[in-house]
């Protein structure tokens, strides 16, 4: 039906579509007579009758302003033809936009064909993608993206604590993100064009795998439902690559033959998210910083403490604590700060819970081996059971 | 032109019912006058302890967004990291955290006192306890005592929700959306705005209790249903709606209470219950309360208009109509505000219910510029007032139209599309109407003129400011800037520029106010019975308006703006002419 | 309100209260500020079947949601105890009645008699309620929300269902109380005198609140009750 086609192009719709939305949309359902069309349509019918309230009372106004001694014309105080006429005609007009907006609404709702699904968790504060190989996210902003003429996407969303909301502008819709349910959200983005100017070229290296000229183009995301303090911060990029490029993203080792923990650890940082919250220079975030604080006293919000006694008597005592904290973060709260940190329970690896400790290790200035790093191996063997320290800390507080 | 000049001086020791005074006479020494504002069942009183009141909530609410818009001038959160000190801090070093919860606390305060305690008590229990009564040719409201109840009731929901939101750290914005409400800390505080909203539920159903029963038992003899002023359907259809959806915020609110208390497992999706559900109770009241706010305004702007052109409004009945299928429609409507959150049937229902409701509306702004025609139109204050209402209402209402759309809405919603759309039709509907409203009656109720030339200045003002502030963000929203941000990405900046210098033009405007008002209080010219020429039957009060009201029981003769057939009472024919016999015609 | 008006004729000061009775200044006449108070009692009321409209839709929401759950938590509720007072609640609105009717014809020795019944049926209403629903429940550990601790819970969600069970009966149960202090007004007043023939517009108006109240409960009880 209604998809690629563009409207009757006139300059002003041009300018209009500038003016609006900064640019055309770049998704099928607000291109053309889509949402973009449907929005200057009912700009047009607003700016018609606006004119015409205004020019009236404006010159009416004036025309019939009071004349000391002279009293007001008769004139009739309803006209039933012209009272039908100004009922009928608007309803009309409303109709013609309910039903244009419901159909492309019925067209941003409904996935089509080979969709590719991503399954999208939204939390406080931030977003994080599984690809269906179930890779993560990676690069300095979390999301990626594919698309070609005939490549769709779904967007599997789920919440994983309040309401967000999941909004990319240049693509005309948004999706609230809602918890303990699954939420679809689909777009098929446009081509990469060369003439469009936003598109650009780089060079992207993933471990050792180097790939030229990949063309990208770029999109914010916000998140558009109130969700606490730093709801404004929760931003992302969208970045659509062409198919082939999508597909060798997507297949590349990350962490190569010669892995190096905290790299590993640093990359992990930024790909979930850490980044939010946690500083590695010392400066104040939402949560505790990582700069300087391996094997050094943890003050806990019920009063208790990681001792220095504590940890010197067990090598892997703050290891321990790290990783409960990151896994089930409500077991331990650190003095001074909310218990507001979400649960990467089974969104990380192994590979990547090591290699953000060992990172954090090495925020400390202290070494850290790239092979045979002593005690990793015998951290599951020690760790203490997670849910015996949560129902410690439940019993404890009351 | 002949007036009758009580004077407020006029001093009487005590009173009974066959010697009358003008209401604002003292009773005595100082705690004699306080003591009897505290215990009067007088309407007018009343109203006018609503009116300084509504105004001063106004301010806080006013204050609390320039403090939003100081923050938004910059990109980032720095603006507010050096105002806010230790108050709202969110947790020890985390600075970022303690301005998030400084800003969202700030924009909660500014939504819930707007709404909760200026904008859905504003007119009707202001103007409306004021002139109802007064325009019915009765006495006073039905039951005089549960008006000063529902006064004392709202003191006490304001006063405790104020407290509570200025010393806490509530940051759920007004629409305390599950399961963030649920979840969120500050238990003590959240509570206890809880209960303050649920006790200004109270107020407000008293009023419309009031009111209803007064419309049917109370109006003069002679005074049939269409003989009413226009302002009276409006605050009927207003009541009724007040009446029929308070008490399920009521009933929302408290079992939002009980989820916080005990968790009893219906909003709280970790406990097993659904979000959604309470966005659906929430906005089941909170759409018609939007009408609660508009409604009354409309009442406002058909008196003015029809008074300061001296002309019939054309066709009456429409208005009349219209309010109650506005009343009516509105409550078959609150999906509209979860068209991201809910299933396509329910969304697609509601968008079409969402523009039914929009005819009715667009009709009475037809009749009221129609109105216009040959009339003979003076250019006073409140004339100035209705037509901006007529301009920003407008504008406020054709931007409704993109968020009824299923498709376009998915792009506007939660944007600021939406918070411009809402303050144009509510502070550019309601507020100018309520300004048009105080300063066509205010001679009224006060007895006072104003200085007509400082009023228009001010006016002036506010409409310049207004605009600034407010259409940028239409831009903003469309360009993709959410709602309920602190900061943003640098594209916004010189919009929110723009709307932040405006913010402070729209402050000074009201403050020109404020001077002109205490002015006229203070030392004001004296009015007399009608400035106007109005034909409805507060106008044949004295100037100010006696305790028990009318002097004789008024009998009604005349339509409510017969301006063709009836000279004004108290007026001079020589400033308000009829039209020559011979060039009436019959019209009905 | 009652003044004391000796100019008006046909009346003296010893007459009984309600003989006495003039209408608020602000009314033509009595008979409109009857009609006045009784629109305004159904206003009221109107409110009221709102307020409790909230819960019987939070109830059908978890009905659909959590069917085990509900149908189990009803298991629970013994019907006879339900049934006892919904008979006690129905002939405390009968005596109600009959008390208005007996002020209309002056029997005031009638009307007292009447009005105490109501008022007992009330307290049994209610110590049913306690001493036989509330109390043996709540120390069972069949509570609301993250109170509830019953040991031998069957159905994952059977928390949500004593919420809306407390919740519902427990506004009710608020709704009676407040019923019960406003006959004991109505008691106090009708032994002064204040109500008869010509005069008894709160006694009217406690009524409708008393079978309003009566009538929250009539479908409360096979909603909670009968329905598994």
């Amino acid at each position: 039906m209604m998809t690629m086609t563009r409207m009757p192009t006139l300059a002003i719709h041009d300018f209009l579509i500038d003016l609006f939305f900064r640019r055309p949309a770049d998704s099928d359902v607000g291109v053309g007579w889509g949402t973009d069309g449907l929005f200057i349509f009912i700009w047009w019918v607003g700016v018609f009758f606006f004119v015409l309230l205004m020019a009236l009372m404006g010159w009416w106004a004036w025309k019939y302003r009071r004349i000391p001694g002279k009293a007001a014309e008769p004139s009739p105080s309803h006209n039933t033809a012209l009272e039908i006429t100004w009922t009928v005609i608007p309803t009309l007009i409303l109709v013609v936009i309910i039903f244009w907006g419901y159909n492309g609404y019925l067209r941003a709702q409904m996935p089509e064909g080979n969709a590719e699904q991503i399954d999208l968790t939204a939390y406080k504060w931030g977003w994080g993608m599984t690809y269906d190989t179930g890779l993560g996210a990676d690069e300095t902003v979390p999301l990626g993206s594919s698309e070609v003429p005939v490549f769709y996407m779904l967007l599997k969303m789920s919440s994983q604590d309040v309401i967000h909301s999941f909004w990319v502008p240049d693509f005309r819709t948004k999706l609230d993100v809602i918890p303990n349910r699954f939420t679809p959200y689909s777009f098929r983005t446009l081509p990469l064009e060369d003439s469009d100017n936003r598109v650009q070229t780089r060079t992207v290296q993933i471990a050792d795998s180097v790939r030229e000229n990949v063309r990208y183009r770029d999109h914010w995301i916000f998140c558009a439902e109130y969700c606490g303090d730093l709801h404004s911060e929760m931003g992302a990029i969208m970045r659509v690559v062409s198919k082939e490029d999508f597909e060798w993203w997507k297949s590349v080792p990350r962490y190569g033959a010669s892995t190096n923990p905290v790299e590993v650890g640093e990359k992990v940082y930024i790909a979930s998210g850490c980044a939010t919250c946690h500083s590695v220079d010392g400066s104040a975030g939402t949560g505790p910083t990582w700069y300087q604080v391996y094997n050094r006293p943890v003050p806990f919000a019920d009063g208790s403490e990681l001792s220095q006694a504590e940890i010197d008597a067990d090598p892997l005592a703050w290891d321990n604590y790290i990783r409960e904290s990151i896994l089930y973060p409500a077991a331990k709260i650190h003095a001074g700060y909310a218990n507001q940190m979400p649960s990467y329970d089974g969104r990380l690896s192994d590979v990547e819970l090591r290699g953000l400790i060992a990172y954090i290790r090495s925020l400390s200035g202290l070494d850290v081996e790239t092979e045979n790093i002593p005690g990793f191996e015998q951290l599951d063997e020690a760790a203490e059971s997670p849910q015996a320290s949560i129902d410690a800390q439940t019993n404890g507080e009351s | 032109m002949t007036t009758v000049d009580r004077g407020l001086d006029h001093l009487q020791g005590g009173h009974d019912e066959h010697h009358d005074v003008p209401y604002l006479t003292a009773k005595g020494g100082p705690i004699a006058t306080v003591w009897d504002w505290m215990t009067t069942v007088d309407h007018k009183k009343i109203g006018v302890m609503y009116l300084f009141s509504v105004l001063f909530m106004f301010f806080l609410g006013g204050v609390a967004a320039l403090m939003l818009r100081i923050e938004l001038f910059e990109p980032t959160r720095q603006t507010a990291a050096g105002l806010t000190g230790a108050a709202f801090a969110g947790g020890e070093g985390s600075s970022v955290g303690a301005v998030g919860k400084f800003y969202n606390t700030v924009m909660t305060m500014h939504g819930a006192i707007m709404v909760f305690m200026f904008i859905v008590p504003g007119i009707p229990a202001s103007l409306g306890n004021f002139f109802l009564p007064l325009q019915l040719g009765a006495k006073d409201v039905a039951f005089p005592r549960m008006n000063l109840a529902s006064w004392y009731i709202y003191v006490f929901g304001s006063f405790f929700g104020v407290y509570v939101i200025l010393t806490g750290v509530v940051d759920t914005c007004w629409t305390v959306s599950s399961p963030y409400s649920t979840s969120t800390t500050g238990q003590p505080q959240f509570i206890a705005m809880i209960l303050a909203v649920f006790v200004l539920g109270f107020s407000s159903i008293f009023t419309g209790l009031n009111f209803i029963v007064t419309v049917h038992k109370l109006r003069a003899p002679g005074m049939g249903w269409f003989d009413m002023p226009l302002f009276i359907w409006a605050l009927y259809a207003t009541s009724i709606i007040q009446v029929l959806a308070t008490p399920v915020i009521g009933v929302t609110f408290l079992l939002l209470l009980f989820e916080r208390l005990f968790q009893i497992g219906i909003f709280d999706p970790g406990l097993g219950g659904d979000p959604v559900l309470f966005q659906h109770f929430f906005w089941f009241y909170s759409h018609p309360v939007v009408y609660v706010m508009i409604l009354p305004a409309m009442g406002i702007i058909s008196e003015v208009l029809a008074v300061h052109s001296r002309k019939r409004l054309f066709g009456y009945r429409a208005i009349a109509f219209s309010s109650l299928a506005i009343a009516a429609v509105s409550f078959l409507v609150w999906g509209h505000h979860m068209f991201t959150s809910q299933g396509e049937l329910a969304a697609t229902i509601f968008s079409a219910l969402t523009f039914l409701v929009a005819i009715p509306t667009a009709v009475k702004v037809f009749n009221w510029i129609a109105t216009l025609y040959k009339g003979s139109i003076a250019l006073t204050t409140p004339m100035l007032y209705a037509m901006q209402f007529l301009f920003l209402f407008s504008i406020g209402g054709l931007t409704g139209l993109p968020l009824g759309a299923l498709s376009t809405d998915l792009h506007l919603h939660d944007s600021y599309f939406v918070v411009a759309h809402f303050h144009y039709v509510m502070f550019g509907g309601t507020v100018i109407a309520f300004l048009a409203g105080i300063h066509h009656w205010w001679p009224k109720m006060f007895g006072r003129m104003y200085n007509e030339f400082w009023a228009k200045i001010a006016s002036l003002i506010v409409f310049v400011g207004f605009n600034l502030t407010f259409f940028t963000q239409f831009f903003l929203g469309t360009q993709g800037m959410p709602r309920r941000y602190a900061s943003y990405v640098d594209d916004f900046q010189l919009l929110h520029q723009i709307s932040t210098v405006g913010s402070f033009i729209l402050a000074a405007g009201f403050f020109v106010h404020l001077f002109v008002f205490i002015h006229s209080l203070v030392v004001g010219e004296r009015a007399g019975q009608n400035p106007w020429g109005g034909l409805t039957l507060e106008w044949e009060t004295d100037p100010v308006p006696l305790e028990h009201n009318f002097r004789h029981e008024p009998v009604v003769r005349h339509g409510p703006y017969d301006f063709e057939s009836v000279v004004p009472p108290g007026c001079d024919e020589k400033e308000f002419p009829l039209p020559p016999k011979d060039e009436v015609r019959t019209i009905h | 309100m009652a003044t004391i008006d000796s100019k008006a004729s046909g009346v003296a000061k010893q007459d009984p209260l309600w003989k006495r009775y003039a209408p608020g200044h602000h009314w033509r006449n009595q008979d409109d500020e009857f009609d006045g108070a009784k629109i305004g009692i159904w206003l009221f009321l109107a409110t009221e079947i709102l307020l409790f409209s909230g819960l019987f839709c939070a109830y059908a929401v978890f009905r659909m949601l959590y069917p085990e759950s509900i149908a189990q938590g009803s298991q629970y509720l013994d019907w006879r105890f339900g049934f006892i007072n919904t008979v006690v609640l129905l002939i405390s609105s009968f005596t109600m009645a009959m008390a208005i009717r007996d002020v209309q014809l002056n029997k005031q020795g009638w009307a007292t008699i009447n009005l105490v019944i109501t008022l007992v049926c009330a307290t049994g209403f209610l110590a049913i309620k306690f001493a036989f629903e509330y109390i043996p429940k709540w120390s069972e550990g069949k509570r609301l929300g993250n109170l509830f601790n019953y040991p031998y819970a069957t159905t994952d969600h059977e928390h949500v269902w004593w919420s809306i069970y407390y919740m519902s009966t427990g506004i009710h149960a608020t709704h009676v109380i407040i019923g019960m202090g406003l006959i004991a007004w109505l008691i106090y007043r009708q032994r002064k005198g204040a109500y008869g023939p010509t005069h008894y517009t709160m006694m009217e108006g406690v009524g409708l609140y008393w079978h309003i109240v009566d009538l929250v409960w009539i479908f409360l009880f096979p909603l909670l009750y009968l329905v598994h």
